[in-house]
């Protein structure tokens, strides 16, 4: 490639991607250089975020593909496979390797596969300030001579050396390059095999740069490499049908005389060259220790001081939640409702028909501001600090604390991280599960997400607790009593959840947990604002809106519910009539099953529409407090305990919303699964609230 | 959903009996004679079907009569081998590739095996990297012959404070074969019998002293092996390091890989650092980063520890 001059730059579009070792820093890397222009959703075909951002540097346009974290291109799993695929044959113009600067050794192994697939790499030296604190000291230059590209030291967290980032990838994509390939000594039995080899690769791949890597990756018997060399993806044109099957045969041979040994000799080598680059360009100066980090980590993982930091630590978030949310929520609903009253009114004084008005302001638009007002204040207050958390490098912790128990059930650790985001909204659990990446603990914690209750379903719990210990106890007694339901809820929730995953870790699941990595990086100060913005972004706004889009239709459907009279008797209450034997048996009532049917789309709109059932009107929620609640629900509809435990229990047990269930389906990719998923949590609903009720009667 | 004919199922099920039949007799070629009876104790069917298994068999030229005993023919020799190449593959592929534990290997392999055919083996082969023996320590036989051990015996036999080698374990029955594992014996290990009891023999995996009984020592063959002076990593005590030596023969497939690309090769320097707060997994330091490993990860990376210095940075 060479120099273009600066008129035909203006339309120039270059490829950037930027690979990594996870918890280098990489997402602040990006963020740092695309600013705000960025976008994301998923590999094609893969359920593996792909983040993309732009930024101009002298008349250039880059395109910025921030990779998935990988230790290796081996392609083990399915983020290597990402990896090595966009590098190798989307060919980007300059591939950006951010490196940890305190872990030199294990970051060199990724860097020197890369250079082996390409020479226009820039290695993005970051978390330097990291490696000052622990008095480690690198020669920058030193080891931008043995890697033969720029090497460029970063804080990207404070945006030190990003301007020199910048102009070095520039450098990199659009300068000459130098051709030779690193040579790394990868044993005898696998260098002979190599020597041979490699001379047919050569041949056939022309002027692609990597061909020893891929003659190496034909020894190892990577079929997408093999089936690229087959089809003649790395050179259409020199591409030699003959050549291709006598160099894939040649391959084949070869492997067939090399041991498992002669496979390992490869990653030996590439660490040894690691190694040696790691101690002649850097060096640990003075006594650097990580105080912070050990004695956190000491404190954490102790059962006896690590259980209570982690149970405050949870009560906290969830105390920062509910009770944050509360004043916003408030607020945006009575903003919301006088924009209804305000809506309706002018509709009327226009002169629409009174149903039209109806199902428009009190149908739909209802609906979307009752899910807007609930939803919106506790998941921009959880995510936020969920994420921080997380950057903090806390729930890594949890996870590893955590293995222990849920191993016993089948799962992974990192279930627990995936359990807590339920907490915040299933959908979203659903999403984190894919930081397990082991596909059979992965579907586990898919399938039993919804066992913990969501945001959207604890204001019904929080409701109903009040509701019963305010009805038969002091004020003072009242609130713990009903904070304790709570809990005993969540408790349950958790149980079941152990429970499930138990059960099909042994049937459908079989199997050992497999592969378990979990890095525990060192302690790291959250960029706070930062986190805000992409946490807002990416997971609030993103389940908002998936939210609203199923509630309006919900909200039209139970309006029309409401206001339609077949004969004498609105279709609502025809249906709870319908389902009312069921309802009974379950210790509930028809209308508490056909308001469950309606907010399928959004668990939040239950209790509106039990209310609006009751009341017989198209009033989704004229009640103000919990005494005209108490008035209306115990006092004329007859609610007893037994009621308000079998709807607490349902509340945690039934199926997932209908965001939940989409996106399962879209992360599984499995109708079998998806049903699953739906009908097991249902199924314990059921026969809980039916054994409970049963029981109880009895009594 | 297609729902699979009757006939499709009939010919399954034919298959299945052949393949499990050629199995057994080429199993007992040179040990007594195979006889129909025996035949049919081992497929659990009536002598009177066993019988029209056996005309069967000998109307497609797997099985031939040789004075009055059966015998396989070269054709039918060959099909046993490829049944069990396809077995101890797919135990290969289970326990590499899928992680299911040892115990319940042979079941699904069971059943799997008379699914495959000689090119899906092939490939299966190709794609496990060639393998030399099952996760049990069996030879996989390579399409050409399926040779036994030499100078093995059984490790109930071997004699006292004499280093063994475990070369296979039988993984019938499951029971055993479980009560095996979990102690931790796994083909390619070394261990030492310290003493003898009443139906118990007490053995040594160098850290740790097990007792395993009589029975299931019975399972275990085992052949004259040496002490390397390495441990496995799960050994190590907190804030103690030690040098990687290599990776478990048995430690395979993917979860190698995993461990490799960590960064425990050869030469590696690793320290035992904090342990969660249920006792596992435990943090190691290996180079520069905090890795949580669970038990039986650690268990399968061998190091040797030197003057012990303790250095984590």
């Amino acid at each position: 490639m060479s120099r273009r001059s600066e008129d035909a730059r203006d339309s120039l579009l270059l490829d950037v991607a930027l690979a990594g070792n996870p918890n280098t820093g990489k997402s602040t890397v990006f963020n740092a250089l695309t600013g705000l222009r960025q976008h994301t959703g998923n590999w094609p075909g893969k359920t593996v975020a792909r983040a993309e951002g732009f930024y101009g540097y002298q008349g250039a346009r880059y395109r910025l593909v921030d990779l998935p974290g990988t230790y290796s291109l081996r392609a083990t799993s399915v983020d290597e496979e990402i990896t090595r695929d966009h590098i190798l044959f989307d060919a980007p113009a300059c591939v950006v390797v951010v490196m940890d600067a305190t872990a030199l050794e294990r970051n060199l192994h990724l860097a020197l596969q890369v250079l082996q697939i390409t020479r226009r790499v820039v290695v993005c030296l970051n978390l330097m300030d990291e490696a000052r604190r622990r008095a480690i000291a690198i020669d920058v230059g030193a080891l931008s001579e043995a890697l033969g590209v720029a090497v460029v030291p970063t804080v990207a967290r404070r945006g030190e050396g990003v301007a020199e980032l910048i102009a070095a990838i520039n450098n990199s994509a659009l300068g000459p390059t130098s051709t030779a390939p690193d040579v790394v000594d990868v044993g005898e039995a696998y260098g002979e095999s190599l020597h041979a080899l490699e001379p047919l690769v050569r041949e056939q791949l022309a002027d692609h740069a990597s061909y020893r890597w891929v003659a190496m990756r034909l020894l190892d018997g990577d079929e997408r490499v093999r089936e690229a060399v087959q089809t003649g993806e790395f050179d259409a044109l020199a591409f030699d049908r003959d050549r291709a099957a006598a160099i894939i045969s040649e391959a084949d041979a070869l492997r067939d005389t090399l041991d498992e040994s002669a496979h390992d000799a490869v990653v030996h080598a590439i660490y040894s060259q690691a190694e040696d680059i790691a101690s002649r360009t850097s060096r640990v100066v003075g006594a650097g220790r990580l105080r912070f980090t050990e004695a956190l980590d000491r404190a954490l993982t102790s059962p006896v001081t690590g259980l209570p930091i982690m149970a405050l630590g949870m009560a906290a978030v969830f105390w920062v939640t509910i009770a944050g949310a509360n004043y916003p929520s408030r607020a945006l609903a009575v903003a919301l409702f006088a924009l209804e009253a305000w809506g309706a009114d002018a509709c009327e004084a226009v002169g629409f028909a009174p149903w039209l008005t109806g199902l428009i302001w009190h149908g739909v638009y209802r609906a979307l501001a009752w899910v807007v007002a609930v939803m919106l204040p506790p998941m921009a207050i959880f995510f936020p600090l969920f994420t921080i958390l997380d950057d903090f490098g806390l729930l890594p912790r949890v996870a590893f604390n955590m293995d222990r128990l849920l191993r016993r059930v089948g799962a992974h650790g990192k279930m627990a991280l995936t359990m807590c985001m339920g907490f915040g909204c299933n959908a979203a659990g659903v999403t984190a599960c894919r930081v397990i990446d082991s596909p059979r603990e992965r579907l586990i914690a898919i399938l039993t997400n919804n066992f913990v209750p969501c945001n959207g379903r604890f204001p019904t719990l929080i409701m109903l607790s009040m509701l019963f210990a305010a009805a038969s106890m002091p004020p003072a007694l009242a609130s713990v009593v009903a904070a304790g339901a709570v809990v005993g809820v969540v408790l349950i929730g958790v149980f079941v959840t152990m429970c499930v995953s138990w059960a099909l870790s042994r049937s459908l699941l079989r199997g050992e947990p497999s592969f378990f990595t979990l890095e525990l990086p060192a302690y790291r100060r959250p960029l706070i604002l930062q986190t805000l913005y992409t946490s807002l972004i990416d997971r609030t706004l993103f389940v908002l809106y998936r939210a609203v889009v199923m509630a309006m239709p919900a909200g039209a459907v139970i309006w029309l519910a409401g206001a339609v009279d077949i004969g004498d008797v609105s279709i609502a209450m025809r249906i709870a009539g319908w389902l009312d034997p069921m309802g009974r048996l379950m210790g509930l009532d028809g209308v508490i099953l056909f308001a469950y049917i309606a907010a399928i789309p959004a668990n939040e709109i239950v209790v509106p529409t039990i209310v609006m059932t009751y009341l017989g009107s198209d009033m989704m929620s004229q009640m103000d407090g919990l005494d005209d609640l108490r008035g209306l629900l115990i006092d004329r509809q007859g609610w007893t305990l037994l009621t308000g435990v079998c709807l607490m229990l349902f509340s945690l047990l039934h199926n997932p919303c209908s965001t939940t269930i989409w996106t399962t389906w879209r992360e599984t990719r499995s109708v079998k699964w998806t049903t699953l998923g739906a009908v097991v949590p249902l199924g314990f609903g059921i026969v809980a609230t039916v054994v409970i009720a049963t029981v109880a009667r009895l009594v | 959903m297609r729902l699979p004919s009757l006939r499709a199922f009939m010919a399954r099920r034919e298959r299945r009996r052949i393949e499990d039949a050629l199995k057994h007799l080429a199993g007992l070629d040179d040990a007594p004679p195979a006889s129909v009876k025996s035949l049919a104790g081992h497929l659990g069917l009536s002598l009177r079907r066993t019988v029209d298994v056996v005309a069967d068999m000998q109307t497609r030229g797997l099985v031939a009569m040789v004075e009055s005993r059966l015998r396989l023919t070269a054709q039918g020799e060959e099909m046993a081998v490829h049944v069990v190449r396809a077995h101890r593959l797919i135990e290969r592929y289970l326990a590499d590739e899928v992680g299911e534990p040892l115990g319940s290997l042979h079941g699904a392999a069971e059943r799997q095996e008379h699914k495959l055919s000689p090119g899906d083996v092939a490939a299966l082969d190709a794609a496990l990297g060639y393998p030399a023996s099952d996760p049990h320590g069996d030879p996989i036989p390579d399409g050409r012959d399926a040779a036994a051990g030499g100078d093995e015996m059984s490790l109930y036999e071997w004699p006292e404070g004499v280093p063994a080698c475990i070369r296979h374990i039988e993984d019938e029955p499951p029971n055993l074969l479980r009560d095996i594992l979990r102690h931790g014996l796994l083909p390619g290990r070394t261990v030492e019998i310290v003493s003898r009891g009443e139906g118990v023999v007490a053995i040594t995996d160098g850290a740790t002293r097990r007792e395993l009984s009589a029975l299931a020592a019975g399972q275990v063959r085992v052949s004259s092996g040496q002490w390397s002076g390495e441990e496995p990593m799960s050994a190590l005590e907190l804030g103690e390091s030690a040098v990687v030596r290599r990776l478990d023969d048995q430690c395979r497939g993917a979860a190698r890989r995993r461990l490799l690309d960590l960064g425990l090769t050869p030469g590696a320097r690793v320290a035992s650092q904090f342990r969660a707060m249920f006792g596992e997994p435990v943090a190691y330091r290996i180079r520069g980063v905090t890795v949580a490993l669970r038990e039986d990860q650690a268990r399968s990376v061998w190091v040797a520890r030197d003057a012990g210095q303790e250095d984590e940075a």
